[in-house]
Formats: structure tokens, C-alpha cells, sequence
């Protein structure tokens, strides 16, 4: 059977039995009757990562990322469904995982190499390239007790990607280690990648997701959220940790003032909502396309002279922009009834992300805030690899290369 | 990996005729060492220079420990109670070569199964975090112990050759050490992987240890047991082996029936203990 892909997951499940005392699980085992909580730590995975593909995994906390990993590094079986992998598996799931403190680094590296599947002449030939690697030569022959924790994992990080794997599983190993050293694991993850191996990453930083995974997968709850584009992906999960955020202030907002029925605004801000061109409601916004943002007022009685302000922000209430109606010699808006006022924007420079809109209404002078909306948080979709929460108009001017 | 590839056939799925399993797994645990020897010569090394990493003292440990409890026997049974061996019975009239025929190969399995119970444990997590044969681990510490403990026993065979106790008969005594250490290897994968389960076999193997050591003809001869409690000794699975060093190396004869229930012992221990750990070593990262 040709084999397109270098991992092939489908429906993954894995179940763990958690037994509130060790003598539980005796019991179980004697008596045949269930004395265990099933907790689902993955209910039914599937992606495929083809032969020289990158694949990013993201998702919060016990989101079921780590028993992903494990599951493919092999360390524990799944429950249920079907995994096929094709080549030599090398995982990075903890650091230093099988040191012996009071062996000397180069001990150890015999001992992890040989742990990781190398034989003995393979051994052999790499030890310099680890040793260079890690730029331990001083302290290599030290036992490893006495390494700092950096260093630790430096040591480790060297030996692993030494292995020269068809398939590398590297599960949030660059938490430790100086921006420098950082660096230099990025650079060679990049190496590792181009050179045609298969790639599974795994971590919280975003930025490294997408920029070294071609696709990503997002877990949530042990489920498959969101599966394609690293960009989208991060796009997606970042806008749902926005959202999340900013939820969880507005609970937090227990007392709120009652509003002054004696001071009734003049001008109400009924809605604040966004429409493409033709006037069509739009949930999700999609980046240089143009954008409509659409307030209703509504004013009982007599006509009333104010102006509008609109206001572009991130969730947590930060403005992205701000602009106002009142411009030098602009006439007045005449508030009366339920009224329109439209904002346009020809080609919408926000990045991917989550954002909403606060829209205000102001007296003749644009001094005093009369009555304020907010929309709906919505989402910017955006097939620029760059990051942030707009776009920018740039040019490279790189040293050494001719423009 | 190679690994992997034996993986996918240990794991049976099919319920496969006992036979066969047992067939497969056999081949798995004497192809392990073979196969993966830079693994497997790693966790030796790292038996031996860990067990005396950090320690002054060394491997010296390893010869004192053993040599103040043989003081303390030969002056409790030799000096105190004057005990005398019969040569018709066992072959010599010194206690203390009695004693340290028994004694020295029952050292190197009590040490084993000592260690047994952390072996599996202690090592969660590297089998959480990285793949590779668990079979080594008790393979590896079965062999390093009886290495260490070999040391003493080479020693104290060259002084009975010096004595004169040589003998053709002697070439059973090898065969009889492979069987016994067929037996403590069974011994310790069942207790390493049962460990995994029940913590408190930790605790409770040096209890059963002791009394284990009292149970087996080791300080005295079976001779010496009144005669209604003998049968309690010679159910216990030690007894043959202990007994048949004793025919071998100082009477220079052997007993077939001996020699029958020490390699039934042994190989039925081994062969449930592969089962039962190829049964469990998968749910090892689940429970650690």
C-alpha cells in the first residue's frame, strides 16, 4: 500500500481511568465492577500530516495536546481508532527525560542517544556535532548535576534533533534556554523542516507556530476545533482567547450603575452592526475588503444637532482607531426618529483576529458624549502571513541584497 | 524504529493460541538485549556506576554488607551454637562452607528481587516520555546483580578448589545458576510490573523476603528440620535450587527430581511473567 502521508490519524480516542484510590483500581481488578471516573482526554482526532509537512498543535491547557503527543511518540497506545505512521519517530516531549544526574554530559549523551534509537557507531559520529551543538565542550565530561538548567537543556535539545528522524515531535521543549539559544533551535527546527522531514509542534507561542508550521491543528476539549492554514488557525484561536478574555471581564463587572432617568440621553445608540457593500449583515469581516459599520439612532422629539464618533477596538476595549463626524466646517448630523448614520471603510487594514466597535454620539460641539453602543465581537479573516492587529504598507531594505 | 516493528507483533488483538503467544513473546525477550545492546549495554552500565554514584565507598559497599552478615552467622551458628555439618549428609563438616554454598546464590536473587519493585517505577518518567523496550529493564538489573554478587562467589569457589572439594560433577553447577536466574528474572517482572499497580509490594517484599531466607535450608540443613515441618520447606520454589548447590559443589552428585522441580519452577515463572507483563507494559504511561 503507497502511503501518502507520514502520519495518518483517524479518530483517535484515549480514555484514562481515574481512580480516586490506589486500592480501587485492586478492586476492579478482583471484584470486575467499575470503581473508576473515565475522563476523555481525546474524543476522536483525525488529521493527516503528508510526508515533509509541518503541523502546529495548539489549544489551551488539558486540551488533550500532550496525550496527542504522547499518542504519537508512541509512549502510550490510544483507546480507540487507527494511527499510521511511516519512518524513524524521534519526540521531544520533556527535556532530559532519562539523564542521570551523576553521569558526566557525555555519558549521557551515549545513554539518550541510545534511548532514542541510535546504535553505538551512530553514537559515535555524532557525539561532536551534539557536543558542538549544545557549545558545552567546557563542561561536557562534568557530571550533569552541576549544569544549570539551561544547560540541561541544551544538552538535551542537541541529542534530539541529532536522532535525524523522518518524523521530530517537540512538545514546548523552548520554554527554557536564552533568547540565543532560542534562536539557534528555531533555526534548526527551520533546517529540519526544509530538509523534507515531517514536523509536529507543539506550543503556546504563537509566533512560532506559525511560523514554522505550514498547518495547524487547534484542540479543544479533546476535539478537533479548527484544522488548516497555520495562519487561519492562530487567526481563529487567538480571536477565541480574545473573546474569552473579555467575557470573562464583563462577568466580572458585577455592579454596574444604575442609569439617571432624569437625565434621559437626547439620542440613543440603538445598534451598532457591520455590512458588506450591497447592505448585507456580516458577522465575520474579511481583511481589504470593503466594510460598512452602520449605527441606528433613535431620537423622540424634536430634531437634535450632534455628531457621531466610531471607534475600532480590540475586546478588551483598546482602540485600534477612533474617528469622529465633526470635522472643521462639517455641518451638524439632525437626530430625529430612527436613523442610519454609515461609516465606510473602502479596504479594511485590520489583521486576523477579533474585534468589535463602539459607536458614540456627541452634542453639537463633539465635547459631551450623549449616548454610546458597542456591536457584536466580531472576527477579521486575513490571508496575510503577518501578524498584529492591522496592516501595514512596508518594504524590506535588507543588508547585502540589491533592491 | 525497530522497536516499533517488534511492537507490532507483541501486541496480540486476535486472541492467538496460548502457544503461539507465548512463542512470540519468548523470541521477544531473548531478541531484546541482542537487538538493542548500545540500549541495553547503557542500562547496564548505568546499573552498575549508579548504584555506586555519589558513594564514597563504592562497590566496597557491596562486599561489606554481605561479609558483616557472614561474620555475624558464623559466630551465632559456628561459635555459639557449636553447630557441626555431618559429611555423610551434606558433604562437609564446615559450617561455613555450608552456609556460604547456600548463601552467596541466595544473596544474588534477594538482591534482585530487592530491587525489583523500583525498577519500573523509578523509571515513569522516561516511560512516559520516551519510547523504547521495557523489556531491558529488568533484564538489566537481573544480570548487573548477579555480576556484582559473582564477584564473592568466584572467590569462595576457587577457595574449595583449593580444599580439594573440585569435582566433574561441578559443570551441573553453571546450568543450575542459568535456571536460577530464569526464576529471579520471572520473579522480578512479575513483581516490577505488579508494582506499577500495587505500591505497597514495595514495603512488603522485605518483609517476605526475610522470612524467605529463614524458610530455605541456608543456615541449616534440611536434616536438621523436625520431620512434620519439612514439607513446608520443600514447597518453597527456592528450596531446589539451594539444594541442588549444595549435591553439586560439596557431595558431587545431583537429583534429577531436584533438578526437575527447579526448571519447572523456573521456566513457568518466566513464561507467566511475560504474559502478564506483555499484558500490562502498555497501560505502564497510563497509571505512572
Amino acid at each position: 500500500m503507497f502511503v501518502l502521508f507520514a502520519i495518518d490519524a483517524d479518530s483517535l480516542t484515549k480514555h484514562y481511568r481515574v481512580y480516586l484510590q490506589p486500592s480501587d483500581r485492586l478492586k476492579e481488578m478482583v471484584l470486575r465492577t467499575p470503581c473508576h471516573q473515565l475522563v476523555e482526554a481525546l474524543k476522536g482526532v483525525s488529521f493527516q500530516v503528508p510526508a515533509g509537512g509541518t503541523l502546529g498543535v495548539i489549544g489551551e491547557n488539558g486540551s488533550g495536546k500532550s496525550t496527542l503527543l504522547k499518542i504519537l511518540a508512541g509512549t502510550t497506545q490510544p483507546s480507540g481508532g487507527r494511527l499510521v505512521k511511516k519512518g524513524r519517530t524521534a519526540a521531544l516531549l520533556e527535556l532530559g527525560s532519562g539523564f542521570h544526574p551523576d553521569f558526566s554530559g557525555r555519558k549521557n549523551i551515549h545513554l539518550n542517544a541510545a534511548l532514542l534509537g541510535l546504535n553505538e557507531k551512530e553514537i559515535k559520529e555524532k557525539e561532536p556535532e551534539i557536543i558542538a551543538f549544545s557549545e558545552l565542550e567546557g563542561v561536557i565530561d562534568r557530571p550533569v548535576k552541576t549544569y544549570s538548567s539551561g544547560m540541561y537543556m541544551r544538552l538535551a535539545f542537541s541529542i534530539a534533533i541529532s536522532v535525524d528522524p523522518d518524523i521530530l515531535i517537540i512538545d514546548e521543549a523552548l520554554s527554557v534556554g536564552d533568547q540565543y539559544f532560542q534562536q539557534k533551535c528555531i533555526d534548526r527546527m527551520a533546517q529540519i523542516r526544509d530538509s523534507g522531514k515531517t514536523f509536529l509542534f507543539c506550543s503556546h507561542s504563537m509566533y512560532l507556530i506559525a511560523e514554522l508550521c505550514q498547518k495547524s491543528v487547534w484542540l479543544h476539549q479533546g476535539k478537533v476545533r479548527d484544522y488548516g492554514d497555520s495562519a487561519d488557525v492562530v487567526g481563529t484561536y487567538l480571536a477565541y482567547l480574545d473573546e474569552k478574555q473579555s467575557k470573562e471581564k464583563e462577568t466580572s463587572k458585577t455592579w454596574t450603575p444604575s442609569p439617571d432617568v432624569s437625565t434621559a440621553p437626547e439620542v440613543t445608540v440603538e445598534e451598532v452592526f457591520l455590512t458588506d457593500v450591497n447592505g448585507v449583515r456580516l458577522e465575520r469581516a474579511v481583511q481589504f475588503q470593503p466594510l460598512v459599520i452602520k449605527v441606528k439612532t433613535h431620537r423622540s422629539g424634536p430634531p437634535f444637532k450632534g455628531h457621531v464618533g466610531i471607534a475600532l477596538m480590540k475586546p478588551d476595549e483598546k482602540i485600534i482607531f477612533a474617528a469622529m463626524s465633526k470635522k472643521e466646517k462639517s455641518e451638524p448630523v439632525n437626530f430625529t426618529g430612527e436613523q442610519i448614520s454609515e461609516m465606510v471603510l473602502p479596504s479594511l487594514p485590520l489583521g486576523s483576529g477579533a474585534y468589535k466597535i463602539s459607536a458614540v454620539i456627541s452634542d453639537v460641539h463633539g465635547l459631551a458624549a450623549i449616548h454610546d453602543g458597542r456591536s457584536d465581537i466580531f472576527h477579521v479573516v486575513s490571508e496575510q502571513p503577518e501578524l498584529g492587529m492591522c496592516w501595514m504598507e512596508h518594504e524590506w531594505r535588507l543588508p547585502g541584497i540589491d533592491h | 524504529m525497530t522497536y516499533e516493528k517488534i511492537m507490532r507483533i507483541a501486541p496480540i488483538r486476535k486472541p492467538l493460541r496460548l502457544l503461539s503467544l507465548i512463542i512470540i513473546l519468548l523470541r521477544t525477550w531473548i531478541m531484546v538485549p541482542f537487538r538493542f545492546r548500545t540500549l541495553f549495554k547503557g542500562f547496564v552500565t548505568q546499573e552498575i556506576q549508579g548504584r555506586c554514584a555519589g558513594s564514597m565507598g563504592g562497590v566496597v559497599w557491596y562486599v561489606l554488607t554481605p561479609l558483616s552478615n557472614l561474620c555475624m552467622y558464623i559466630f551465632i551458628f559456628s561459635v555459639v551454637f557449636q553447630i557441626r555439618m555431618k559429611p555423610i549428609e551434606t558433604g562437609t563438616d564446615s559450617f561455613v562452607v555450608y552456609l556460604l554454598t547456600g548463601l552467596f546464590p541466595w544473596l544474588a536473587f534477594s538482591e534482585a528481587a530487592l530491587n525489583a519493585p523500583g525498577l519500573v517505577v523509578a523509571k515513569a518518567n522516561l516511560i512516559t516520555k520516551v519510547l523504547f523496550p521495557t523489556e531491558v529493564l529488568p533484564i538489566a538489573s537481573v544480570i548487573v546483580t548477579y555480576l556484582i554478587n559473582s564477584i564473592g562467589f568466584i572467590l569462595f569457589l576457587a577457595f574449595l578448589l583449593f580444599n580439594g572439594y573440585g569435582h566433574l560433577m561441578w559443570l551441573w553447577f553453571p546450568v543450575v545458576v542459568g535456571l536460577q536466574m530464569v526464576f529471579s528474572l520471572g520473579f522480578v517482572i512479575w513483581i516490577s510490573s505488579l508494582c506499577v499497580f500495587i505500591r505497597d509490594i514495595q514495603q512488603f517484599i522485605g518483609i517476605v523476603m526475610q522470612i524467605w531466607f529463614y524458610l530455605t535450608p541456608i543456615l541449616f540443613p534440611l536434616t536438621m528440620v523436625p520431620e512434620r515441618y519439612r514439607l513446608i520447606l520443600t514447597i518453597n520454589p527456592m528450596y531446589p535450587f539451594i539444594e541442588l548447590y549444595h549435591m553439586i559443589l560439596l557431595q558431587h552428585q545431583i537429583s534429577w527430581f531436584l533438578f526437575g522441580y527447579a526448571a519447572v519452577v523456573a521456566i513457568f515463572l518466566f513464561v507467566t511473567s511475560i504474559i502478564f507483563f506483555d499484558h500490562v507494559k502498555t497501560s505502564f504511561a497510563d497509571v505512572l
